[in-house]
């Protein structure tokens, strides 16, 4: 009987290790499938290959295209494609996860703008210029080009145009007695006052200033709004003694006392901050992306159909400066790829002229082709691109450096500190610049 | 004796063979892995990572240099004694209420349990919903009520924050504690209070003398394990507040989650997360020594083990 015992014991060892060996060999049989598969078919030379893309889920994709035009693809190459879609910061964790621990779990990622030096010190990344052809290079918006080039390589072809813009509530400043749109942060500052006593509003705006890169985010627009960097143009911080940052500070200080923007911004996403204007709750969104307008007129989803605007310019010191954020997003493919021709074939669908004009007619996203910008079809579909060609005129991302993610971390913890009032603005930058120094110089990859 | 066959002489060890396997894979060698991780420090080219031994650099650089360690730390300690304080007193309570009889006490006690049911996600979701200023419905029923003038920013300030998530974690977790002194009242003979209350215990001194003394067992145990699991609170501060605002609910597990997966330095996470465990281990140690003090085991076993000691 014991002995039937142990056998059986060793039984239930052996054989889950077999199943386990099984299917190992069951995947290269899979392979063996499609070589067969290639052979069978012939003359389509992807038949069979299966690349794996993981993106995070584009803000104003409410409807399915990537997914849908993933599956047009695989169609018509005979390349099967393993889409995995999350959130950014879901995305994001898995992306570093994988590429920390060797890679060679996908074949196309997310390149995030913030993430171009830190990549490509480390070699997550490669070129692509033997895949990236003249039509390419001179047809995508140069900016969006040279952002994802360093030392006159491209790493990234981006997918998601992602730049804010100052878009308003007409008919809540109308209530309030505003003939026009806060043009200068004194101006938002006074009309929050007007939206307050007149009982429309009992903030001017809100925003993310939470915890997390979103909110750094949105604390860079305000610096740069105010002319400040975080940054110098050596990599070095700079938060202690540039006078724009100072005054971004002290209007952010400000602004949290007056109520100006709401007490919240400390701990609300974009979502969240989307929904807030959606239901009405405030006039002013500072850096909303394209996809809000449309979404504003949404009735399953918002309460101020008809009444939002863009505006010509986006707030800033004096008027006269002219910044907005950009945060595009690109696909690149990572060094451990194993199916980098594939690979290339799915960035080059997705970023295609073609396909860049069908999302922009279907969500309205922003292009990522230049003469998309001349197209009447979509200039009469979206008029308020002329405003948003107005308000680019200077349009800014994160500083190239590569301690990026301890960067954003520090600054959106210090901010929170100094925008509450448990520092002045004096001390906190103070201690800004000192955690900043700290990180810069104890970066190590560690 | 000695025609013993090799598998009867060896059936023990057959036996647990395969839950030693699982031990060793599953968990004894992440555990070493991750010791050896904390004792580098951790560079990443292509698909190499490359080690860079460093002893415990790395714990003395986060005590020494990471500005956010020690807050964490703090916070961590002052969630999970509140957090546990509360759930076993309010579960105790709760549970001696349900541990009587009375109309529907079944549908009650079913009732109770529904919070911990719950995926911690949902929760964390629903309570940020419950305290959203705009739509929430605390701020609804208060503002209804007259209890409130203006619409309070439960989650916008360091402690409304903190309070808030220490609110979500009792709501969820404090039906466990009655679940189990439930059952553990249960076992308590009648014949003890009625005893009791000859010799003139009241409820009060009934619960003292009679009702403590034989759950202790059980409270000990939900003790040490609420408060691992308080020290692994996660998911609450990831839908709620991300740490913030101001580090005010930055727990250590969340903070190094972030010092892995967003900073990639797995080399000072892994050091933190010995020392949480340290931290855990020192206040299960304690609470022992607490619950189980000297006062506890009678004195006659006490010294008949003695006894055996020496004889032995």
């Amino acid at each position: 009987m014991k002995k039937i015992l142990v056998l059986l014991l060793v039984f239930a060892l052996v054989v889950p290790l077999a199943v386990a060996c099984g299917n190992g060999g069951s995947d290269v049989n899979e392979g063996d499938g499609v070589n067969e598969d290639i052979d069978e078919g012939g003359d389509n030379p992807w038949a069979g290959t299966k690349i794996t893309v993981i993106l995070p889920d584009h803000e104003m994709d409410n409807i399915g295209l990537h997914r849908d035009k993933t599956l047009q693809f695989t169609e018509e190459t005979g390349i099967e494609v393993e889409l995995i879609n999350k959130g950014w910061e879901a995305a994001a964790d898995d992306i570093l996860g994988d590429l920390v621990t060797g890679g060679g779990s996908y074949d196309v990622i997310e390149f995030d703008n913030a993430w171009i030096a830190k990549f490509i010190a480390n070699e997550w990344v490669i070129p692509l210029d033997e895949f990236i052809t003249p039509d390419i290079k001179s047809g995508l918006l140069p900016g969006l080009y040279n952002k994802f080039s360093v030392g006159g390589k491209c790493y990234g072809i981006a997918w998601n145009n992602d730049t804010r813009f100052y878009m308003y509530n007409d008919q809540m400043l109308e209530d309030a007695g505003l003939s026009e749109p806060p043009k200068t942060w004194d101006e938002v500052l006074a009309a929050a006052k007007v939206l307050q006593s007149s009982g429309v509003s009992d903030i001017a705006y809100l925003d993310t200033y939470k915890q997390e890169q979103m909110g750094c985010n949105e604390l860079l627009f305000v610096i740069y709004s105010f002319g400040g960097e975080l940054i110098d143009g050596s990599g070095n911080p700079v938060a202690n003694t540039n006078a724009g940052v100072r005054e971004a500070y002290d209007f952010l200080a400000q602004a949290y006392k007056e109520r100006v923007f709401s007490p919240d911004a400390l701990i609300s996403d974009y979502e969240e901050v989307a929904d807030a204007f959606f239901a009405g709750t405030f006039p002013l969104f500072l850096q909303a992306w394209p996809g809000v307008y449309a979404d504003s007129n949404d009735g399953s989803r918002s309460k101020i159909v008809g009444q939002v605007s863009v505006a010509d310019f986006s707030v800033s010191k004096t008027g006269a400066e002219q910044t907005v954020l950009t945060l595009p997003e690109a696909m690149a493919i990572p060094t451990t790829s194993q199916n980098k021709e594939a690979a290339w074939e799915y960035i080059k669908y997705m970023s295609s002229i073609e396909f860049d004009k069908e999302r922009a007619l279907a969500i309205g996203s922003l292009p990522i082709w230049s003469d998309l910008y001349n197209d009447p079809q979509l200039l009469a579909l979206y008029p308020y691109w002329e405003q948003f060609g107005k308000q680019a005129q200077s349009a800014k991302g994160y500083p190239d450096i590569l301690w990026v993610d301890d960067f954003a971390d520090v600054v959106a913890k210090v901010s929170q500190k100094i925008l509450a009032g448990n520092t002045t603005v004096a001390a906190g930058l103070d201690e800004m610049q000192q955690l900043l120094q700290d990180a810069k110089d104890n970066y190590v990859d560690e | 004796m000695k025609n013993k066959s090799y598998f009867d002489r060896h059936l023990g060890q057959f036996l647990i063979a395969p839950g030693t396997l699982v031990i060793f894979g599953v968990m004894l060698t992440p555990i070493f892995y991750a010791f050896y991780i904390s004792l580098n420090k951790l560079t990443f080219r292509g698909e190499n990572t490359l080690y860079d031994f460093v002893g415990f650099g790395n714990y003395v650089d986060i005590v020494a240099k990471d500005p956010w360690f020690s807050k964490s730390i703090l916070t961590t300690l002052e969630f999970t004694l509140l957090t546990v304080a509360a759930e076993i007193v309010l579960g105790i309570g709760i549970a001696l209420v349900l541990n009587k009889e009375f109309f529907g006490r079944g549908f009650v006690r079913g009732l109770m349990i529904l919070p911990w049911a719950m995926p911690t996600v949902v929760n964390a979701v629903m309570w940020k919903w419950i305290l959203n200023p705009n739509y929430g419905a605390a701020n609804g029923i208060l503002l209804k009520l007259g209890l409130i003038e203006n619409k309070v920013y439960w989650l916008a300030t360091p402690r409304g924050a903190f309070l808030s998530i220490l609110v979500a974690n009792v709501w969820k977790e404090t039906p466990y504690v009655v679940l189990l002194t439930i059952a553990a009242l249960s076992t308590i003979p009648e014949d003890l209070y009625e005893a009791g209350s000859i010799d003139g215990a009241g409820g009060w001194k009934a619960f003292w003398k009679i009702t403590l003394p034989l759950i202790k067992q059980v409270v000990l145990i939900l003790t040490i394990t609420k408060t691992i699991w308080a020290f692994q609170t996660f998911d609450l501060v990831v839908v709620m507040t991300s740490g913030g605002p101001e580090n005010s609910t930055n727990l250590l597990s969340y903070y190094i989650y972030r010092v892995a997966f967003k900073m990639n330095r797995f080399g000072s996470a892994a050091a933190m997360s010995y020392s949480l465990s340290m931290l855990c281990f020192l206040l299960t140690f304690i609470y022992i020594k607490v619950f189980m003090g000297s006062g506890d085991e009678p004195k006659q076993d006490k010294l008949a083990k003695k006894q055996r000691r020496q004889l032995r």
